[in-house]
């Protein structure tokens, strides 16, 4: 093909100018803002919560009650699978979203981006059309695990935490009477057993479902920091309430169902939720997870992880989710007055009936099936935050150290002398890598 | 002639500009990345020397998720080949061998996400392979437990990617002229003798690129094992990892804060062994050309 100089030239210049226009269609855009924007016109609000879920259509449905009430304009939207990386990426090239939600455990990424405005101001203003100040309308604790060292983190909505789920109606006995103490509970799983149930449902391919006992245990056995202790020293492990922890989850493996090793998350809760296994360590929010398997015979309802040994500590799990405030957004302001309308009684007593999880605020009841661990979070004397924060401060010792070797002890892979060998092996050996 | 030579020169600076900015920029920019602590924009970077490559080197979870690519790498390309090589024997006259050809390459357009998640409902304890197996009397296994699932994934990887192999390997084999075979076959040659002699030395060029294809290919091996083992907020077991598991959870931090010193070493590293398993693969496949 003969060219001329012309066709040529033209030829290239079309190339680059067609690649140029492709390429630019690349690039994070997350939320954002037009430029020039007055304050109070429009409030962008990137929410982790796909649109098909309660919380998505409580948060939207309030959106729709501000713009008819004051004008101003609430962009919600969804985050998809970015993350935390997504959001700080976007507001550190300048077109991040003015409020977003998420919990604590990523407060230390926020922090690190500078993304956290100061919340103080809306903690002393009052909700919309109510009398109390926002501050007052949470428990202490509540404030306090939606806090780091720098003040308030977020405002939250919902408080997450952990126990024991059942079926009321099929086990009406334990209604009235739900084991008290570990032992109490073994000796439930014993006679299950021997009455032909499944004691327990466990999702094997799920880690930190699998961790849960040993977890518990641990809680139950030295307070707040018991698991996070275990990451910052090697000599932690040594301590017997380890080795005891570890025996008392070996002890339980025949109570499992068969093939729970096997398990694909979210089957085994699936298959309890119907009936078929009868207890069901989990988190606060099981009830949701199951809602279209779960029969209308059914009454899901939960008891707090019972009291272990002599001298058993009080502490609850106590993680939420709220809102913050972007700090380098571009209407900080109309989010946090949008934030004083979102936190009305009305729209997070929804998070309790619509979304079936513990709504944070003190005025606003659970649903029947979380009452039980509402009050225990709320009355316990200690708190602590998801996964004893070791999740959040020691991810990789978290993932690679505790759950791994977790799964290995409740497979049956290692004895619990063994698991407190390797714990306390990999532990030193992850310190010393200086790895965070 | 020399200004003719230097103006269709001129046609490849688009096409280098594009590829040193974004690939190589990138790649010495993710090489420099290894060597500090950083976790993204806006966070501070502090440097650490070889200090992530000596934590990956002596980490065992990475040193499993490394066993464990090998295995694939290997193991897989066994299976793999061993089917490409059924069919380049079986296939190459059989009537029908389009339609057969469509099917067996089937699986290789579907999503690797959509077979790890819908064969891993299938294997669940629960899962349909359990049921058939109690219909017929055998005793029900957990496919997914730590012993089984990376077996799985191999199967299942392999059942996904032979396909591609077995459909460049068959255009090799159908550049082989007939008459050859004829002959074979008057001088009473066996089926088995007229792969070995005739179908797998005038196809072995293009076998040797598979096999470098393939080598490259099953480093990456990334989200069947996700769809297979992810869940909610646990990330994957140990015994199912493989290397670019391992990197993505250094990236995908419960902390919020990804570890993208960490990530990039990986990377590197991978890198550089992938250049090392080529090279072997070439060098183990070499052999003079073949004159036809």
């Amino acid at each position: 093909m003969r060219l001329s100089r012309r066709t040529a030239s033209f030829m290239a210049i079309g190339t680059i100018a067609i690649a140029t226009v492709a390429l630019s269609g690349c690039g994070q855009k997350v939320g954002g803002g037009d430029a020039g924007e007055k304050s109070g016109g429009t409030v962008t609000y990137l929410t982790a919560w796909p649109a098909d879920t309660p919380q998505a259509k409580i948060f939207a449905q309030a959106a729709k009650d501000y713009t008819s009430k004051t004008g101003v304009k609430v962009d919600i939207k969804q985050l998809g699978n970015g993350g935390s990386t997504a959001i700080i990426n976007a507001s550190n090239s300048g077109t991040g979203p003015d409020m977003f939600d998420d919990s604590p455990d990523n407060a230390p990424a926020y922090r690190s981006a500078g993304l956290i405005a100061d919340l103080s101001d809306v903690l002393s203003s009052k909700a919309e059309g109510e009398s109390t100040t926002i501050k007052e309308d949470y428990p202490k604790s509540v404030i306090d695990a939606a806090s780091d060292k720098d003040g308030l983190a977020f405002i939250p909505h919902t408080i997450l935490s952990g126990g024991v789920w059942y079926d009321a109606n099929a086990h009406p006995e334990l209604v009235s009477k739900a084991p008290a103490s570990w032992d109490d509970l073994k000796a439930e799983f014993a006679k299950l057993k021997e009455s032909g149930k499944v004691p327990i449902a466990q999702e094997g391919g799920n880690a930190s479902y699998n961790v849960l006992w040993f977890y518990w245990l641990m809680l139950r056995s030295h307070g707040p920091g018991a698991i996070l202790n275990l990451s910052k020293s090697a000599d932690a492990w040594s301590d017997p309430a380890v080795l005891a922890a570890a025996q008392e989850v070996a002890s339980i493996r025949p109570y499992f169902q068969s093939g729970y090793d096997g398990s694909r998350y979210p089957n085994a809760q699936n298959a309890w939720a119907q009936g078929d296994y009868v207890f069901d360590l989990n988190g606060s929010w099981l009830a949701g997870e199951v809602k279209s398997v779960v029969p209308s015979s059914a009454k899901l309802s939960t008891f707090p992880f019972p009291t272990y040994g002599a001298d058993s500590k009080s502490v609850e799990e106590l993680n939420v989710l709220g809102w913050t405030v972007n700090a380098k957004g571009k209407n900080a302001k109309g989010a946090k007055e949008f934030i004083k309308f979102l936190v009305q009684k009305k729209y997070i007593e929804k998070i309790g009936s619509d979304a079936l999880n513990i709504p944070a605020r003190s005025d606003v009841k659970a649903p029947s099936a979380l009452a039980a661990m509402q009050k225990a979070v709320l009355d316990s004397s200690a708190t602590t935050g998801y996964m004893d924060n070791a999740a959040a401060n020691a991810p990789t010792w978290y993932k690679d150290v505790l759950l791994a070797l977790d799964d290995q002890l409740v497979f049956g892979k290692i004895t619990p002398e063994e698991f407190v060998a390797q714990g306390k092996e990999k532990t030193a050996a992850y310190i010393a890598s200086g790895t965070r | 002639m020399t200004s003719r030579k230097g103006g269709l020169r001129a046609f490849i600076w688009p096409a280098v500009l594009v590829y040193t900015l974004l690939f190589v920029v990138p790649a010495i920019y993710g090489a420099a990345i290894s060597l500090f602590d950083w976790s993204g924009i806006g966070t501070k970077a502090t440097f650490r020397g070889f200090g992530n490559y000596l934590f990956i080197l002596t980490d065992d979870a990475f040193r499993q998720s490394f066993i464990n690519t090998l295995v694939l790498a290997v193991s897989g390309g066994i299976l793999i080949f061993l089917a490409a090589f059924c069919c380049m024997a079986v296939l190459r006259q059989m009537k029908g061998r389009g339609f057969i050809r469509s099917v067996v390459y089937l699986p290789n357009i579907i999503s690797p996400i959509a077979i790890g998640a819908a064969l891993s409902f299938a294997l669940d304890s629960r899962g349909a392979l359990n049921q058939v197996l109690s219909w017929i009397g055998l005793p029900p296994q957990s496919w997914l437990g730590p012993d089984l699932v990376f077996r799985c994934i191999i199967a299942g990887l392999a059942w996904s990617a032979a396909g591609f192999y077995v459909i460049l390997l068959m255009s090799a084999v159908d550049g082989i002229p007939e008459d050859l075979y004829e002959a074979a076959s008057l001088e009473g040659v066996t089926k088995v003798q007229a792969f070995r002699m005739i179908t797998l030395p005038l196809s072995w060029d293009v076998f040797a690129t598979c096999a470098v294809l393939w080598v490259i290919g099953s480093l990456k091996v990334f989200e069947i094992v996700l769809a297979f083992t992810g869940s909610a907020n646990s990330g994957v077991p140990l015994s199912a990892r493989t290397v670019a598991i391992q990197q993505y959870m250094a990236f995908n931090d419960p902390s919020g804060l990804p570890h993208l010193g960490v990530v990039s070493a990986i990377g590197v590293l991978m890198f550089l062994l992938s250049l090392v398993l080529v090279g072997l693969t070439r060098r183990l496949t070499r052999r003079e050309a073949l004159e036809l």
